[in-house]
């Protein structure tokens, strides 16, 4: 199963990039940021209620045993060839670094790169470090930087992870790189995030790609590969000349194991040490004082999807009815056991300043009875029945259920279709082929690739599943993207926000809370949006 | 097992039987691909989009069906696998990129092994169980076994192995599969808990038929005879009744063979165990055509080869079939 909004694990943890001053310079080494413009970002963990965190000296020794719900994407390792897979994205986190990567407070720092100059709003210098060592024992500098980016860029590749606003990539010295912008991008560096850019080792992949994605799954990280059985899992071990240094565990063994009770109970016997967890699990593991949660802010958001190309979701006053019918507390309260916030917008709250509360738009706001005087401005035959979308991972269908239910208060009849998430995201994502529906995105770093996949035009390189293209919010998302002032950059965000939760083209339910199950013997997790798995830099007490 | 001893000592009758399931086992399983064919194909689902994530592009999931060849007519794919498969090749997974007979060849022992120990828990709690039952019928011994039976058949096996989780999770292992490298204890260790859970419906109904197959046995003229000859009651049930009552108790062995294999793939889901049933059930929903087809293929060879071999076990068993076969 293709890693789907919330079916496994830790999904992909959106971050906050900031944009850049121009001609700035972002100086410093792994604490090279954009701090400035990130000022006032969210994200990071919250309290765990076990307090999981950083406690005592990191030491040396033990195998982390760890938990992914599902088979790594084809062809795993290799990450210029997987596609949008948070789960592959995750373990390969542990083996590869990234130019820049996202810290625990939400910002990107320099991880392959030292310092970070900017001059033009279209030209990028890296300046890397000069002690990095690829798994394989050759050295990574510039050389090797710019291969996996002409390979990215190669169509021949015909990579997911291609980046249609890359003009050129030159090297301008043995450790020294230049990346050239077609146009402004302000959310251009936080897309060279570890999850998102891993850097691999262009020897291996020259010698292994074709034949054999894993063995070139070589990269520069804490832990490299030593095995990956299909369907049982996948093991790494140290890498002791990690320039990082902040690789404690003697190996990491990953087990694939679909079955979230199974999971759990793995968890709660002591055989695994890190797991996701899903909602539905929370109760069975409180209590547990050789468990811990940890419960993180993030910036996914779950949303009710209109096709406004099947009437009457054309009609603005009809979305807004559907929305204004759901009890987003209450359905937290019941679906997410209160580890979700309340949506009224696109932007979660862990997109920091960009984030705007929005409670006050009415068409994102429970009432029943604006709810119902919506409807009938809008003219609804509340005789038929619409057919609804949803799939059979959780929470995603008990979700269903709920706004199912929310709906026939107002008088509105629905046909529930609870399907897997290939064939909902085959009917909803590729043929619209749907009524209402439900999901959630996740995966971004930058409210930019929020905006541009809930809004973007209907050329099939988004993935706005409404079929509607508001001119409006076209306008809000360029903007965005190549303003490179922060505050500036905040204020457009708002105004798109705004407009988004107005229009409702979507009814936005909650901001998900990332949710892991640790051992409490595990020390040093730190929860991160931006993407990635951060038990590397974990260790045993 | 060869069948070229057996067909030689029961003679050309057999082997005009073996050659007839022969034919009838390449219609099936003629019938069963073209069958998988169209379901998998006609129910919504692009294995390109499950192959690129839910936030892949609609353009991307488009140029990745291309490549994988699947806008081309259905007819054209079939009999592309078709003639593939002929000659042994049934394509590469499009999940895990691997040769689908790689891939099945590496699950098929581990579910097999499941599937034969869940097959031996059921005959060592089912057979004793049901001589006791039949021998004191009535008694407590009998309606206990039989209250406990009807739980086996009501529970699901998928059911049953998180109950099984939860109470045993202290002690054995839960999850996984051990290869027989990382010792005795570890690998047999992993079986119990999924063969226990699979094999208990299966014991509940051996049960069932083995009883009433005991039961009937024990009431006919020649256990009379038996006992009028001063044979032992002990000798009676185990050398006359339970082998003729152990005829249609065969007979469901041979038909449960798919529902073990059937449970296997909700057993390994549940103890995530890499074998074919999990393999299969992750062909299905990321709509891996050629490895559900592959997959769906073996599964039916599987199936008709143990019905055949209980077909053939008749004869071993019963004299009367073998002097009938020979004609």
């Amino acid at each position: 199963m293709a890693e789907m909004p919330y079916t496994g694990g830790p999904l992909e943890r959106i971050g906050q990039l900031g944009a850049l001053s121009r001609r700035g310079l972002l100086a410093g080494s792994l604490g090279l940021g954009l701090s400035a413009a990130l000022a006032g970002c969210g994200g990071g963990s919250s309290p765990s209620p076990g307090g999981a965190g950083a406690t005592g000296k990191p030491k040396r020794g033990g195998v982390l045993h760890a938990a992914i719900p599902e088979e790594p994407f084809p062809n795993a390792y290799d990450m210029a060839r997987v596609g949008s897979s948070t789960g592959t994205e995750r373990v390969a986190y542990l083996a590869y670094n990234g130019l820049v990567n996202v810290d625990t407070s939400g910002k990107i720092v320099g991880e392959l790169a030292q310092t970070i100059e900017n001059p033009t709003p279209t030209r990028y210098i890296f300046d890397l470090r000069q002690d990095v060592t690829f798994h394989d024992g050759t050295k990574l500098d510039a050389k090797a930087v710019k291969a996996n980016f002409d390979r990215i860029q190669d169509p021949k590749t015909k990579s997911p992870r291609r980046r249609a606003l890359i003009e050129s990539v030159n090297v301008l010295g043995p450790y020294q790189l230049e990346i050239r912008l077609t146009q402004p991008y302000a959310a251009f560096l936080g897309q060279l995030r570890r999850s998102k850019m891993p850097i691999q080792s262009p020897t291996a992949v020259e010698k292994y790609a074709a034949s054999d994605p894993f063995k070139a799954s070589v990269g520069t990280g804490g832990y490299k590969f030593v095995s990956y059985r299909k369907g049982d899992g996948v093991q790494l071990e140290r890498f002791d000349n990690y320039f990082g240094g902040t690789n404690y565990f003697d190996q990491i063994a990953i087990k694939i194991i679909p079955s979230q009770p199974t999971a759990v109970q793995a968890l709660m016997a002591g055989e695994m040490d890190f797991i996701r967890i899903a909602p539905e699990s929370v109760a069975a593991i409180k209590g547990n004082p050789q468990v811990r949660l940890d419960a993180a802010d993030d910036t996914f958001v779950d949303y009710l999807s209109f096709n406004q190309k099947v009437a009457p979701f054309d009609k603005l006053e009809v979305r807004q009815a559907f929305s204004q019918a759901i009890d987003r507390a209450g359905l937290v309260s019941a679906i997410y056991s209160g580890l979700a916030e309340p949506g009224h917008g696109p932007l979660a709250s862990g997109f920091g300043s960009y984030y705007e509360a929005l409670d006050d738009v009415a068409a994102q706001k429970y009432d029943v009875a604006a709810a119902k005087a919506s409807l009938q401005a809008g003219g609804y035959d509340t005789g038929s029945t619409i057919r609804f979308d949803t799939f059979t991972d959780a929470p995603f269908d008990k979700e269903a259920d709920v706004i199912q239910q929310a709906l026939v208060a107002i008088g509105v009849k629905s046909e529930l279709r609870k399907a897997d998430f290939t064939t909902f995201a085959t009917l909803f994502y590729d043929q619209r082929n749907y009524t209402i529906g439900n999901s959630q995105w996740n995966g971004s770093v930058d409210p930019d690739e929020v905006l541009t996949n809930l809004y973007g035009p209907e050329d099939g390189t988004t993935s706005n599943s409404t079929s509607a293209v508001d001119p409006q919010m076209t306008k809000l998302i360029a903007a965005g993207r190549t303003e490179m002032d922060p505050a500036k950059r905040a204020d457009i965000y708002h105004e798109a926000g705004r407009r988004a939760a107005e229009q409702a083209h979507y009814a936005f339910i909650c901001y998900p809370k990332v949710l892991a199950g640790l051992s409490a013997k595990v020390q040093g997790y730190k929860s991160r949006i931006g993407g990635g798995w951060p038990i590397d830099e974990c260790w045993f007490a | 097992m060869t069948f070229r001893p057996l067909v030689r000592a029961l003679g050309q009758g057999l082997a005009w039987r073996v050659t007839a399931k022969g034919a009838q086992t390449a219609i099936v399983l003629l019938g069963a691909t073209v069958a998988v064919f169209l379901m998998v194909h006609v129910v919504p689902g692009d294995p390109a989009r499950a192959a690129l994530g839910a936030q892949a592009s609609p353009q991307a999931v488009q140029e990745l069906h291309q490549q994988l060849g699947l806008d081309r007519p259905l007819m054209v794919q079939y009999w592309s696998w078709l003639v593939a498969a002929l000659h042994g090749d049934l394509g590469n997974s499009i999940m895990l990129t691997d040769p689908v007979t790689a891939l099945l060849a590496q699950r098929i022992g581990v579910t097999a092994e499941i599937a034969v120990f869940a097959l031996l828990v059921s005959l060592v709690l089912a057979i004793p169980a049901s001589l006791v039952s039949a021998r004191w019928r009535g008694a407590i011994a009998d309606r206990s076994a039989r209250v406990i039976v009807l739980a086996g058949i009501a529970i699901p096996s998928f059911w049953l192995a998180l109950l099984l989780i939860l109470a045993f999770h202290s002690v054995l292992p839960v999850f996984g599969y051990a290869p027989l490298s990382d010792g005795i204890w570890e690998h047999f260790s992993h079986l119990i808990l999924p063969s226990v859970a699979l094999g208990a419906g299966h014991a509940a109904l051996v049960f069932e038929i083995n009883r009433i197959g005991l039961i009937e046995a024990i009431q006919q003229e020649y256990v009379r005879t038996a006992r009028a000859h001063g044979i032992s009651e002990r000798r009676i049930f185990l050398r006359y009744a339970l082998r003729n009552a152990f005829l249609p108790t065969i007979t469901v062995i041979g038909v449960q063979a798919g529902y073990l294999l059937g449970g296997a793939m909700l057993v390994e889901t549940v103890f995530a165990i890499p074998g074919m049933g999990r393999l299969l059930i992750n062909a299905v929903t990321a709509r891996d055509y050629p490895l559900v087809q592959g997959g769906v293929l073996v599964t039916v060879v599987i199936f008709v080869a143990v019905n055949l071999l209980v077909d053939v076990s008749y004869a071993l068993i019963d004299p009367r079939i073998r002097r009938r076969i020979r004609g």
